[in-house]
């Protein structure tokens, strides 16, 4: 610390500075005009205590204390009068000028210290206090700049309801100077028009959540405008009972969630119609014939798939069916799926070739190779597996050519069911070798079962696949059944499985019965 | 789906993990296409051991790659399918398709 001595006489501020050596730093000055300018001075070292000579020329030291008193930029430097006169008038004008303490000439020297001592003590205790004040100060104008500038508003209502606090944000947030409300009742009156919002808003207000416990909810409320807006408030409570009100302005937040599910709502209603499409280009259920019959189930997939299916007349004497999952689903799969389905038409000369005036049903490997040149991966960036398959009704001889697809299952009038064996690669791969020909020779009474591998790839809720052993277990309990009991005892087990649930995949179940040669 | 990446000195190992369906894909596959067409590597290995689950989305996807690899002199193979997967490229006769390519004779 720096203690100034002021004294007009060399000798005695030389025996000073020789007493206080070892007390912190020293600056002597002959005059207290010296010494005034020197402490009002920022460029010199800051002074903690003056040690001021009474009588001196130009200025006294009394006056010299007055002034630094007067300044408040001095006045927190304590002042210790040195002077030969001791009498009661002088102490008393020491005193009144704002000195702190008097020594009488000469000093003795632990006198002089302890009396030293003690002012700087009491100096660095006032700068602590005034750096503190001064850190609090900064800390409340930071505090208010936060608030000021925050985009919440929050506000404090006492237990009475009356708010204690309104942040400038409550202004910006609902358009009304902050002294519009004085009240947290008032504030619900004017912009909260919404009946059940401002009563539940008016129940927080009244019971408050504990404290440590924070409420959140959404509220519409009004603008200065009437426009209607949405808010979420906080409400939490603080040790005291007053409760915090933190509120942000929730409406662009809000509009886009409206946004988005009316988006949402707009592309759940395409992927309905877009389904409804594909179901209705789903055979009709009728027995075709004498010779035939057959009886399906679809279950469609929340998003819609990419399965279809059909079973059609194919010239005089034949019969024709087929089955095809797309990759993927949503309404590009399914959009695929019905380029297929109208590839394959009955009438087109994909399935029968018309030469000559005969009509000739093209071979099933024949068919799948023209889809493969059709439907190039490169395409649609999509592949599909298809079975498909002919039947001459005349003597139950059935060709097919299988792509990629489940196996389906031959299951015979008598004997045990197989799947059939004959497989080649999904449809979409030049570089692939063809799917093979394969054929089978119906008997009175034998079915076929065409299943997607969405039902095998099924899951419960457990997480666990229907699985082909079931299919295969269930297919065999009902071998003797008609064919629709059989498809529909496997409709009912992989809804029973599910439980409700819509599958992951299109679920698509296709059973032909061969009942009798045509005649 | 989660992806992880390792380079090796002929073969850049892209293992998958978790179940590749068509959410999986839409997400992941501008990644390991950026992934497998960094890579200084002539092979990509897919290696599948830790996929859970894979449907035809899945498939595809690794199709559109494999095509994209053999556009860009690379080959693209799949390594350690679990039974259910290998169960899968069999019933669409891919598995040859995704199988490593068989050393041919040096090309100058």
């Amino acid at each position: 610390m720096r203690i100034a001595v002021v004294d007009d006489s060399e000798t005695f501020r030389a025996y000073l500075q020789g007493l206080l050596a070892g007390r912190g730093e020293l600056s002597a000055f002959d005059t207290a005009g010296d010494c005034l300018a020197a402490l009002a001075d920022p460029a010199q070292p800051p002074v903690d205590l003056v040690l001021m000579d009474l009588i001196m020329p130009v200025m006294d030291g009394l006056e010299a204390t007055r002034r630094i008193k007067a300044n408040p930029a001095t006045a927190d430097i304590p002042v210790i009068m040195v002077t030969v006169s001791d009498d009661d008038a002088s102490l008393s004008e020491a005193f009144a000028a704002g000195a702190m303490d008097y020594i009488q000439k000469p000093p003795r020297k632990p006198e002089l210290l302890a009396r030293v001592d003690s002012a700087l003590r009491l100096k660095a205790a006032i700068d602590a206090r005034k750096a503190r004040e001064r850190e609090i100060k900064a800390e409340k104008e930071y505090i208010a700049a936060i608030l000021e500038y925050s985009h919440d508003g929050i506000a404090v209502a006492g237990p009475d309801s009356r708010f204690t606090f309104v942040s400038p944000g409550m202004e910006r947030i609902f358009g009304l100077p902050a002294d519009t409300y004085t009240t947290a009742d008032r504030w619900l009156d004017i912009v909260f028009p919404d009946r059940a919002a401002r009563d539940d808003l008016a129940d927080i207000v009244a019971h408050r959540p504990a404290p440590g416990h924070v409420w959140r909810r959404l509220y519409p409320f009004a603008d200065k405008n009437g426009q209607r807006r949405a808010c979420q408030i906080h409400f939490s409570t603080m040790p005291s009972g007053d409760l915090i009100i933190n509120i942000q302005d929730m409406t662009l937040f809000e509009k886009q969630k409206e946004d988005l599910v009316k988006k949402h709502n707009r592309h759940q209603k395409d992927l309905d119609a877009a389904a409804e499409i594909q179901q209705s280009l789903l055979p009709r259920r009728f027995t075709m014939s004498d010779s035939l019959r057959f009886a399906w189930e679809f279950v469609p997939c929340d998003n819609i798939g990419g399965d279809i299916f059909n079973v059609f007349p194919l010239g005089p004497h034949h019969v024709g069916l087929y089955m095809l999952d797309v990759s993927g689903h949503g309404v590009a799969s399914s959009l695929v799926a019905h380029s297929v389905y109208n590839f394959m038409h009955y009438q087109r000369s994909t399935l029968v070739d018309r030469t000559g005036g005969a009509i000739d049903v093209v071979p099933p490997e024949t068919v799948l190779s023209r889809l493969n040149d059709e439907f190039p991966f490169t395409k649609f960036q999509k592949f599909f597996t298809i079975f498909y398959m002919t039947i001459d009704l005349r003597d139950g001889r059935a060709r097919y050519g299988n792509a990629g697809h489940p196996a389906p299952w031959h299951i015979p009038a008598r004997g045990p069911m197989a799947e059939l064996p004959t497989r080649g690669p999904i449809i979409g791969l030049a570089d692939l070798p063809p799917v093979p020909p394969g054929e089978l020779l119906l008997a009175s009474g034998d079915k076929l079962l065409a299943i997607s591998d969405g039902l095998a790839d099924s899951r419960d809720a457990k997480g666990e696949s229907f699985g082909e052993e079931r299919i295969a277990a269930i297919a065999a309990a009902q071998a003797r059944e008609p064919v629709d009991v059989l498809v529909a005892a496997l409709r009912r087990a992989a809804d029973d499985f599910r439980q409700a649930a819509p599958p992951r995949d299109d679920l698509s179940l296709l059973g032909v019965e061969f009942i009798r040669p045509k005649a | 789906m989660q992806v992880t990446c390792e380079e090796m000195d002929t073969a850049l190992v892209v293992r998958l993990s978790g179940e590749i369906i068509m959410d999986a894909v839409t997400e992941c596959r501008a990644e390991v296409e950026r992934l497998a067409l960094a890579s200084a590597a002539p092979a990509v290995v897919v290696d599948l051991s830790a996929v859970a689950f894979m449907d035809s989305s899945g498939v595809g996807f690794l199709i559109g790659l494999r095509r994209l690899c053999q556009d860009h002199d690379k080959t693209l193979s799949l390594a350690n399918p679990t039974p259910a997967i290998k169960k899968l490229l069999a019933m669409l006769r891919l598995t040859d398709y995704f199988a490593a390519p068989q050393p041919g004779p040096a090309r100058s």
